[in-house]
């Protein structure tokens, strides 16, 4: 699990990993929490927090640009594999905590937890005892 | 430039354009039918998925002259009248969409899989290649399950 702060919101992000087949693991379950200050569209608000969980996967599992000789390699979806369905898990949770005040912001606040989270989840003995340093781990 | 006649949402409509034009730009250009949308253009992201004859294609790569006598429906042929599609009225319940902008194209493949199979598991919905890139997804799966148990 990971947690991050940023525009004065905050958000947990515990995940289940499958990561029998090393090169190709995959998130089965995630839970979220959020304290976003007030949330002033908490359906979107949680909408917002899942597509973060997406980045997250696909920033440490797939999704990658190759800069060679001053050129983006990958030319469209074909290898710039941002997750697709089958990459998502069919179990998630989001809990947004009770306003407790001045509203926080939650553009991309979902992101580094999740991130984080399937890093961690993937990395630190508890599925694979590796310790991965470059992101995404398919490349 | 020759014509090409196929039934568009239930109507008829001729476009005249050279074979090799992708569906997509006769659908959007030359009919003002704009549902299906732009992504890749090499039938990869899905967002301009379509039906011909009740089967999914990606109008990008499909040429217009491959449709002529055929049925194509795009998103705005799916309500009945004012009554929406199941699977469209399972994606307002769940508020899927966020930017919007691939929600067709995967409405459109929703479609397509409980005409498929009745009660759509996990690895048939892990089977859909459409790309969201707002990460949409879980909303997805929640919206098939939820179409396909009131189909």
């Amino acid at each position: 699990m990971a947690y991050h702060e940023e525009y004065k919101s905050a958000n947990a992000c515990l995940v289940e990993i499958d990561a029998t087949d090393r090169q190709n693991p995959r998130v089965l379950k995630a839970v979220i929490v959020a304290d976003p200050g007030l949330a002033i569209n908490p359906r979107g608000l949680e909408a917002q927090l899942i597509g973060g969980l997406t980045d997250g996967i696909s920033t440490i599992l797939t999704a990658g640009l190759h800069v060679d000789n001053g050129a983006i390699r990958e030319g469209s979806f074909t290898d710039f594999t941002y997750a697709r369905q089958r990459n998502t898990p069919p179990i998630v949770e989001v809990h947004i905590l009770p306003s407790t005040g001045e509203p926080g912001g939650a553009g991309e606040l979902g992101v580094p937890a999740a991130a984080a989270a399937v890093a961690n989840a993937y990395a630190y003995a508890r599925a694979t005892n590796t310790t991965p340093t470059r992101f995404p781990l398919n490349f | 430039m020759p014509n090409y006649t196929f039934t568009l949402n239930g109507s008829s409509v001729t476009v005249d354009a050279p074979a090799d034009l992708p569906l997509l730009w006769a659908l959007r250009d030359k009919l003002g039918v704009t549902g299906p949308k732009y992504g890749c253009g090499v039938g990869v992201c899905r967002a301009c998925t379509s039906h011909l004859d009740g089967a999914e294609i990606q109008p990008c790569v499909t040429d217009v002259s491959a449709v002529a006598g055929r049925a194509v429906t795009t998103i705005e042929g799916l309500a009945d009248g004012d009554t929406l599609h199941p699977v469209q009225q399972a994606w307002v319940d769940m508020d899927v969409p966020q930017c919007g902008y691939c929600q067709p194209g995967q409405i459109m493949t929703a479609v397509a899989l409980p005409a498929r199979t009745a009660n759509p598991t996990d690895a048939d919905i892990d089977a859909i290649e459409n790309v969201c890139r707002c990460g949409t997804y879980f909303r997805i799966r929640e919206a098939i399950k939820q179409a396909a148990a009131q189909m």
